[in-house]
């Protein structure tokens, strides 16, 4: 009964009787079936089984089955025929329903493809063309302002209450600019104001431990050696931010300087009736007092004057530069388990954060999606068991 | 176990297998697969020279299944007809044996689900046979009913449809090892239930 004494399994003899062992392996169980007395009756019982299962012979069918089914394959290949004419040729080489719809698929998958590809770069072509457009703005506006300047450099003459040659403007300019070479840069930032005839108004330096340093700087350079300078700024490093603006003052100069002209004129009336005094001294002393508050006010507006023309001679530049941070290997010695204790934290609350968006997403689509599957659940069995029929 | 080729045409066994011996010179003219190509193809003649192979088959399977001539009828004809409607699905990776017991194994269960609430298969009789001795037929058809109902249906699919084991696995989805334990068992019940009751007179029961 064992198989331990039995080098034949009675499974095995049963594949071997129906025909489904492997040549090599039938050979030896038909040699071990020949001194088996075991094997022989179990395999003449096996042939009983069947012998007796033969017994259960089915009528054969009707003929109306074959006549049904010749109709029903006529149909069908009429069918066939008919969309074959109507469909094009290439549709027809392969199984027609299928590759239409694969096909379908195939356009829909595009199209969305297409639409997302479109989300993403619509909005980046947008902002670099509009970025584009201010490039290409500034140089013309560059070239106005340095024609301004032209025309506005010739004449000036601080302290005289006269009319300026030109629009007067004050311009201010910020440059953004990062670089690898912080000193160096530096150095030549100064160089260049300085050749410019420029000059330092205020300047800061500041470096923090793990980044690098950066420099805040304002300065003063005539205003027609702004562009100049400016451009030989920018080759110093990457620009990364640049603005320029300009402020009309004209008006506020010819007002200025009428008032200061009036005053003036004042100060003069007050003097001679000073000079030719006829009155009480108390009317003198009230002269006098006129004549020093006039003085003061001649004074401010003057100072005003001069603040003015030298706001608009001398064009203010704010520089900020920052050093491109490289991170230094050999400055970060002790740190792998601080490193790998931050990651712990970082794996730990992005985990975190995944788990409260899934349970967010689930928390918000949830019920729609609960609502839409038990709406769809038994249209999608109905055809899931159309396609496997 | 060793890969087998699943037309077994390379196995050796005693030659107790007339039908299969038939079936093969039938498949060295033209091959069931080169017919259902043709068929895909649209040749008409392909699909009826399938249809008059099969025909008497699909309705013997479901005729030894189902308790009536007339749902015999009509699930073997459902059978062709979902073959005629999913023509253009069929590949020529799968036998078309395979495939078109798959199309009846499916609608047999169907079928089953449907008249779930009716009795089982297998107890009220009608006997059907027309060739042979109604009698053994009928207790033949009792015994098998009896068996269990996996190990019944591999046995059924080998002995009536003549698949080879690979074939039979492939269709219930088990392993082959699996189809070779419950056939086995299955054979052996049926002795069991059939030799003592006639084989007394011709072996001792053991």
């Amino acid at each position: 009964m064992t198989s331990a004494m039995h080098p034949v399994e009675k499974v095995e003899l049963m594949a071997y009787l129906d025909g489904e062992l492997p040549v090599e392996r039938a050979a030896d169980v038909a040699a071990h079936v020949e001194q088996c007395a075991e094997c022989r009756a179990l395999a003449a019982d096996f042939g009983l089984v069947s012998e007796r299962m033969a017994a259960w012979q089915v009528e054969p069918s009707a003929a109306p089955l074959t006549e049904r089914m010749n109709a029903a394959a006529q149909k069908h290949f009429e069918e066939r025929k008919a969309r074959e004419v109507r469909a094009p040729k290439f549709l027809t080489l392969a199984p027609p329903r299928p590759l239409i719809r694969r096909w379908v698929w195939g356009l829909t998958g595009t199209f969305a493809v297409l639409l997302l590809v479109a989300s993403i770069s619509i909005p980046n072509l947008l902002r670099s063309r509009i970025a584009s457009n201010q490039a290409t703005h500034s140089p013309y506006l560059a070239q106005m302002d340095a024609e301004k300047q032209g025309g506005l450099g010739a004449g000036g003459a601080p302290y005289a209450p006269q009319h300026p040659p030109g629009p007067m403007i004050v311009r201010t300019a910020a440059l953004t600019l990062v670089s690898k070479e912080f000193d160096q840069a530096r150095a030549a930032i100064e160089a260049a104001v300085r050749q410019h005839r420029g000059y330092t108004a205020q300047l800061t330096v500041s470096g923090q431990a793990g980044s690098g340093q950066s420099l805040t700087a304002t300065f003063r350079v005539p205003a027609d050696q702004l562009e100049a300078v400016m451009t030989e700024l920018k080759k110093l490093g990457r620009v990364e931010q640049e603005s320029k603006s300009g402020e009309e003052v004209t008006q506020q100069y010819v007002d200025l300087s009428a008032r200061l002209a009036n005053a003036r004129r004042t100060e003069q009336r007050l003097n001679q009736v000073l000079e030719q005094r006829t009155g009480k001294i108390a009317d003198v002393l009230d002269v006098e007092r006129e004549i020093a508050r006039v003085g003061g006010e001649i004074e401010r507006m003057e100072a005003q004057l001069k603040n003015l023309d030298k706001q608009v001679e001398f064009a203010s530049l704010q520089v900020r530069l920052n050093e491109e941070y490289k991170a230094q290997i050999e400055g970060t010695p002790s740190s792998i388990g601080t490193r790998l204790w931050n990651a712990a934290g970082d794996g730990y609350h992005t985990l975190a954060e995944n788990l409260l968006g899934l349970m967010t997403f689930l928390l918000s689509y949830g019920p729609v999606l609960l609502f839409w599957g038990a709406i769809l659940y038994w249209p999608a069995r109905l055809a899931w068991r159309r396609l496997r029929a | 176990m060793a890969p087998r080729d699943i037309t077994g045409s390379e196995k050796i066994g005693p030659s107790r297998q007339p039908l299969i011996g038939r079936l093969k010179v039938e498949r060295q003219m033209t091959t069931d697969e080169q017919l259902m190509l043709e068929f895909q193809r649209g040749s008409h003649e392909a699909f009826t020279e399938l249809f008059q192979r099969y025909r008497e088959r699909i309705f013997g399977f479901f005729r030894r299944r189902v308790n009536d001539f007339a749902s015999a009828e009509e699930l073997a004809q459902e059978t062709f007809l979902g073959l005629l409607r999913g023509v253009t699905r069929y590949e020529p990776r799968a036998l078309f044996r395979t495939y078109l017991y798959g199309i009846a194994l499916h609608l047999l269960a169907a079928h089953r689900r449907k008249s779930a609430s009716r009795a089982n298969h297998g107890d009220e009789i009608t006997p059907l046979s027309a060739r042979g001795d109604p009698d053994a037929a009928l207790w033949v058809k009792q015994a098998v009913g009896r068996l269990e109902e996996d190990a019944r249906e591999v046995l059924m699919l080998r002995e009536y449809e003549q698949l080879s084991y690979t074939e039979i696995a492939s269709l219930l989805r088990v392993p082959i090892n699996t189809v070779r334990s419950r056939l086995f068992r299955a054979r052996l019940d049926l002795k069991e239930l059939l030799v003592p009751q006639r084989g007394n007179t011709e072996r001792g029961s053991r």
